[in-house]
């Protein structure tokens, strides 16, 4: 079947070798009831490294991030098709178990959102949620979260005063020790830093760095300088269709395809 | 048979406690919804049903009569029915420009200092239980209302006007218009407070414009803030009208208590609610007590039409 | 000539509207005064230690109003916790799960509609209809039929205002419950109710400062009683019903028990009111 679309909108799909995806799509629909969202986007996201999803607002990017979770579930209407892949299994089927499947794979919001708990319950949270563990394991579970999400020094002495209590870029890091503690192979975070000051941006980044030597780590951003700067792999994303994936430096230096170049230059978006 | 395993690396999950219990949890929910639903059709079906005797025997002639006898059981509720109306209609005219008074106040000349203030002890006249505004007609301001007010204008009223038509009735402080006035001191923190937030809600930039053509106080409310929310000022002014046609205790303790047509604005009479609180304990009848739920399945009527048309011109905005 | 006539007349026109809605709120805010103050001095006088030790006394006796203060708050506390039960469960529904399928969509509005209608409705013939389903049919005016007609007129408050703070909560907050694999009712439970617990708090609050004023409702379904009683299947004394009973009496020992209890009802609310407007204050401010 030949479709004028496909021609116009051609995916440049830099490939990565198959032993190191650790989630993708394939030929991944999205419908906000009938509208059709996103057009048989096939992406792969390589294991222990930051894959960045950019283009216009409207584009897709939180729609496909929004996909990989299911978060989207909540809401009827809304419906993926064609396959999400991770580690081989296909996370659309039927009888998949949509808590543990978000067990594995987190994610944080563009607002921070604490809940309205101590840091330590914050943190707990999801634990208790899944594992039945002793007093002493979560105390040290939730420790080594928050060190991990760097907010372990700023918070050690008032782990059980309220998380609302914390500034933005706080909050937003008690966000990611509380996805963490969970211990997800994915964390998905959509646009995470633009609630923030460009202080607690950089902050945040580095801990993201740090974090893909364990996770698989795909971030949406509408920041350019941000993806550049974090991602290892970015992916180009125009009117809910998958323009061009790439190594993020490729992408940014040399990109295949006029529309990429024409976003990446500022020429529109 | 889920493709995913739980397991992974070193970590072992089981499915979240209570995973299964959310559509029990939606149950709960809607089956407490389903409660609420449920009272008020219980509320109009058991008025029905109770006052069916009532409205079938005595048909037409229970709107038309105001002969309200237990003691022949003859029950015409046009008096209550009637009386309901006026109270109702009266309070809203004593009302409505107090409390556009007191919104036009709070939002244009108010010292803001004084803004919260004078707003929380309008909101706080609300608050005042119904009881004690009627310990407080009856006892405290029916005598002055009697001594300063309904004496002065009896004497005053010269014979064959229409004043002495309208000031008919014992002047004994309580009656009609007392009732109306008391109703009025209830439902005016309610409209005040609704038509405040609909002035709220006229853009500071609009109004601003206008004070900047020159413009006076009076020349925006009128051109700018009212044509702006009228819709909405509708609707808070029958949210209004409802509160004084279900009130009950307030006009049971000062209304007079009589079940016939009130002749004049100082005679007695009475409400559809008052009746009910009067006499239903006490019912002489089944066919006494059957009028009175007829009584109230009239006054049901009546509230759900205002409510309704308060709606309609409030629009669903409230909730989006 | 005819421009400052103008220029004149808009004046005093205006001067005059200022005079005009100056004197409104003066107006009510006497009001509120004169009532507060005929309160205390007619109140204040009839109040001792017997008022809260003796039970409602026989006309011309002494006696104070101890059944009914026990009555009223019995009544209220029982109607409030069935109300807030219903309420927020019925908020709940409204706020998080109405949206979604069409069908419950549908639903969800009629009954947002009809408790509308049910908060609005007169109290007394929510009386009415409670005596029709509570006392009725156990031939007896009884304290559980002036709890459920209570519970009636508070639990759509509470519905109403759980539905709204529900909905003032970010959405991306209900998503990080499920995102975190949370199921939707422990996300309701641990997070959104918590969050808006507050809120919540206000509207029961509100609630139940309305039903303690309430008097037609209670007229014939709890009636009253002249004694001290715990016993929720027989009927119990409440205030209002007191006041109004010896507010229209004959008696002068039984008026001044009517004042005093219009005294203590009309300042508990009124408390009630003002630290409502205190918390909510408070949390604006968080």
């Amino acid at each position: 079947m030949t479709d004028t679309k496909t021609e116009v909108y051609e995916s440049f799909v830099e490939a990565i070798p198959a032993d190191t995806i650790k989630l993708e799509t394939k030929n991944l629909d999205f419908f906000y009831g009938k509208n059709k969202s996103l057009h048989n986007v096939s992406i792969p996201f390589q294991r222990k490294s930051i894959t960045g999803l950019i283009g216009p607002s409207g584009c897709g990017k939180s729609t496909l991030l929004r996909a990989l979770n299911r978060i989207y579930a909540l809401y009827p209407g809304q419906k993926a098709e064609g396959q999400i892949l991770l580690d081989g299994a296909n996370v659309l089927d039927k009888g998949v178990d949509l808590s543990l499947l978000r067990a594995r794979v987190g994610m944080v919001f563009q607002q921070p959102t604490p809940f309205p708990m101590s840091i330590y319950d914050n943190v707990a949270f999801g634990v208790r949620l899944y594992e039945k563990i002793s007093k002493a394991d979560l105390d040290q579970r939730v420790e080594e979260s928050l060190k991990r999400s760097a907010l372990w020094n700023e918070v050690k002495d008032k782990l059980h005063t309220s998380g609302l209590g914390l500034s933005g870029g706080q909050q937003q890091r008690l966000c990611v020790a509380r996805s963490i503690a969970v211990r997800p192979e994915v964390i998905l975070l959509d646009e995470p830093a633009s609630a923030l000051d460009p202080i607690s941006t950089a902050k945040l980044e580095e801990t993201l760095v740090e974090l893909k030597a364990d996770y698989t780590i795909v971030i949406v951003t509408h920041n350019l300088q941000q993806a550049a700067r974090i991602s290892d792999h970015a992916a180009f994303m125009f009117l809910g269709r998958l323009i061009e994936f790439a190594q993020t430096a490729k992408l940014f230096d040399n990109p295949k395809a006029s529309r990429t170049a024409d976003y990446i230059t500022g020429r529109f978006g | 048979m889920t493709a995913l395993p739980a397991t992974t690396g070193e970590t072992t999950r089981t499915r979240p406690a209570g995973a299964s219990f959310d559509p029990i949890f939606l149950g709960l929910c809607a089956a407490a919804a389903t409660l609420l639903l449920t009272a008020l059709a219980g509320i109009v079906v058991s008025l029905l049903i109770g006052g069916w005797p009532a409205l079938s025997h005595f048909k037409l002639a229970f709107f038309t009569s105001s002969e309200w006898d237990p003691v022949k059981d003859i029950y015409g509720g046009a008096g209550p029915i009637v009386g309901t109306l006026i109270t109702a209609l009266l309070s809203l005219v004593f009302a409505l420009p107090i409390a556009f008074g007191i919104a036009v106040f709070l939002v244009e000349f108010c010292p803001p200092l004084l803004r919260r203030p004078i707003g929380i002890a309008v909101e706080l006249l609300a608050g005042v239980p119904s009881i004690v505004y009627g310990m407080w007609g009856l006892f405290i301001f029916a005598p002055l209302f009697r001594d300063f007010v309904e004496f002065p204008l009896i004497t005053w009223a010269p014979p064959g006007s229409i004043w002495e038509k309208l000031f008919q009735g014992i002047p004994n402080g309580s009656g009609i218009l007392v009732a109306s006035i008391i109703l009025s001191v209830m439902i005016l923190p309610y409209i005040a407070a609704t038509l405040r937030e609909l002035f709220l809600t006229v853009p500071a930039k609009v109004r601003e414009s206008a004070y900047g053509v020159g413009c006076t106080t009076v020349e925006v409310v009128w051109s700018v803030t009212l044509p702006y929310v009228r819709r909405s000022a509708i609707g808070a002014v029958m949210l209004g009208l409802g509160r004084a046609l279900g009130e009950t205790m307030a006009v049971t303790f000062i209304i007079g208590n009589s079940h016939a047509f009130p002749k004049g604005l100082f005679d007695g009479g009475s409400t559809i609610a008052s009746t009910i609180a009067n006499e239903f304990a006490e019912a002489t009848s089944d066919m006494h007590t059957s009028a009175l739920i007829a009584l109230g399945f009239v006054l049901f009527v009546i509230t759900f039409a205002v409510l309704a048309i308060a709606r309609a011109f409030l629009g669903a905005s409230k909730h989006g | 000539m005819a421009v400052l006539d103008r220029r004149n007349r808009r004046q005093i026109a205006n001067t005059a509207f200022v005079t005009f809605s100056t004197t409104a709120a003066v107006i009510a805010i006497s009001a509120l005064t004169a009532i507060l103050y005929s309160l205390l001095v007619k109140g204040v006088s009839g109040l001792n230690l017997d008022i809260f030790l003796l039970s409602t006394p026989a006309p011309m006796s002494q006696g104070g109003l101890a059944n009914a203060i026990v009555g009223s708050l019995m009544l209220c506390g029982v109607a409030m916790v069935g109300a807030v039960i219903v309420g927020v469960l019925a908020g709940t529904f409204l706020a998080e799960y109405s949206g979604l399928s069409p069908a419950l969509n549908a639903y969800g509005s009629v009954v947002r509609f009809l408790n509308d209608v049910l908060l609005s409705a007169p109290s007394i013939l929510i009386g009415l209809f409670v005596y029709y389903i509570a006392v009725k049919p156990v031939h007896g005016f009884n304290g559980w039929a002036g709890a459920l007609a209570l519970g009636l007129i508070a639990a759509p408050v509470v519905t109403r205002t759980t539905e709204d703070v529900l909905k003032l909560q970010a959405k991306q907050l209900r998503e990080s419950g499920v995102a975190l694999g949370a199921p939707m009712w422990v996300t309701i439970q641990k997070v959104l109710w918590r969050a808006s617990s507050g809120g919540i708090l206000t509207g029961a609050l509100l609630a139940f400062a309305r039903i303690s004023g309430e008097t037609a409702p209670l007229l014939f379904t709890s009636l009253g009683n002249q004694f001290m009683n715990f016993d929720m299947s027989k009927p119990i004394s409440n205030l209002p019903a007191v006041i109004f009973q010896f507010g229209l009496s004959a008696y002068d020992d039984w008026q001044r028990l009517a004042w005093v209890g219009a005294l203590l009802i009309a300042f508990a609310v009124l408390s009630i009111n003002i630290l409502v407007r205190v918390l909510s204050q408070e949390q604006k401010r968080s």
